[in-house]
């Protein structure tokens, strides 16, 4: 019931990006909220439960399919940065706000 | 021991479905995202309506300081204006051009899809428009507004839904006519990504000012000629160039656009 859930808010989100968000530009760049909550899960999950890893997953799915060419691009890459939240920096740095390491 | 044996079995489980995942759906990349552009289109429609309000709102707010400016300039470019139509409609050819280039004639002209945009993606300037290959949609056909501005030709075509690249999208090249004084000059402009479009390979000689419209050429068959696609901004003039170069103000602007014309044919 928590993956669906989650599945269809990564969902959402992803189609607000692309078309709400996509008046907004920053630096004339779309904001990646898809990134954000990536970022955001990985940062503040225990570095030992992996659901951070699925978000990275299916939020790279989901920008990929709004996007053109290879899918998977974005999928390698924000699972690359939830690998380094994870098992990189929580290991050796301590954040504020979040759990001990 | 084994709870470590237990996780490194699940990495490879989850290694695995990650590799199928993407092989799959890019063997049925057209599909997959076929399916979820069906899903979506209503809520991304809705999004795209509020996503222009609310920018709208949030640009007007922030422009009110220099809105008094805008409308003075306005005035006497109007005035300007009115004098040159005055002069223009002494001469009957190219009084028909330009009404051309404004596309008050586009049903005439052209045959037309209407469309609607329904998102941007998010790493290029392209956009998906509500209509694909069911309703007769092809690549290469070039997207225009209701004024007769060219906005861009479409890219991809997927059953219900098609992508086009905007004339800002990266390394989209056609050519142009600028329209200086009385004389056409050719050019080619080129996108550069991030909403900006230039002029390249302006003959060195040509006089060209701030200002100056740019049209559509139909050399190349890239897009129909004497469509409008905007004003010289910024000229660049190299004396170590054979040319010039230049930016272009587009007329088309994504924000305030909500419905867009797909070209299906020239009558």
């Amino acid at each position: 019931m928590k993956v669906l859930l989650i599945t269809i808010f990564l969902f959402i989100s992803a189609v607000i990006q692309v078309s709400f968000l996509a008046h907004f530009p920053i630096l004339s760049r779309t904001p990646n909220l898809i990134l954000l909550i990536v970022l955001m899960w990985n940062l503040y999950e225990d570095r030992d439960k992996n659901l951070g890893f699925y978000i990275a997953m299916l939020g790279g799915l989901f920008l990929d399919l709004f996007s053109e060419g290879l899918i998977g691009y974005q999928i390698l890459l924000l699972l690359t940065i939830s690998v380094l939240i994870k098992k990189v920096l929580k290991k050796h740095v301590r954040i504020p706000f979040t759990q001990e390491i | 021991m084994q709870g470590y044996g237990s996780k490194n079995k699940n990495y490879w489980v989850f290694f695995v479905v990650l590799i199928l995942l993407i092989v799959l759906t890019n063997i049925f990349s057209s599909s997959a995202r076929n399916f979820f552009y069906t899903i979506s289109s209503p809520l991304q429609e809705s999004l795209w309506g509020a996503g222009q309000s609310v920018s709208n709102l949030f640009g007007g707010i922030a422009s009110v300081g220099s809105v008094k400016d805008e409308v003075n300039r306005l005035k006497l470019e109007n005035n300007e204006l009115s004098t040159k139509i005055v002069l223009l409609q002494e001469t009957q050819d190219e009084n028909a051009a330009l009404k051309e280039a404004l596309g008050l004639e586009l049903n005439k002209k052209y045959e037309l899809i209407l469309a609607k945009f329904m998102s941007k993606n998010p790493d290029g300037d392209i956009v998906s428009l509500n209509k694909g290959k069911n309703d007769g949609v092809e690549e290469g056909m070039p997207i225009i507004t209701a004024g007769g501005v060219i906005a861009g030709k479409i890219k991809e075509v997927y059953s219900s839904y098609s992508k086009a690249s905007l004339l800002s999208a990266n390394k989209l090249t056609f050519d142009v006519r600028i329209k200086h004084e009385e004389q056409d000059i050719s050019a080619v402009a080129e996108g550069q990504g991030d909403s900006r479009l230039n002029l390249s390979f302006i003959p060195q000689d040509a006089k060209i000012t701030d200002g100056d419209i740019v049209v559509t050429d139909c050399l190349g068959n890239i897009f129909p000629e004497l469509l409008g696609v905007g004003k010289i901004k910024s000229i660049k003039k190299s004396d170590t160039s054979p040319f010039q170069e230049a930016e272009i103000e587009q007329f088309f602007d994504l924000k305030s656009a909500l419905d867009i014309f797909i070209v299906k044919a020239i009558k």
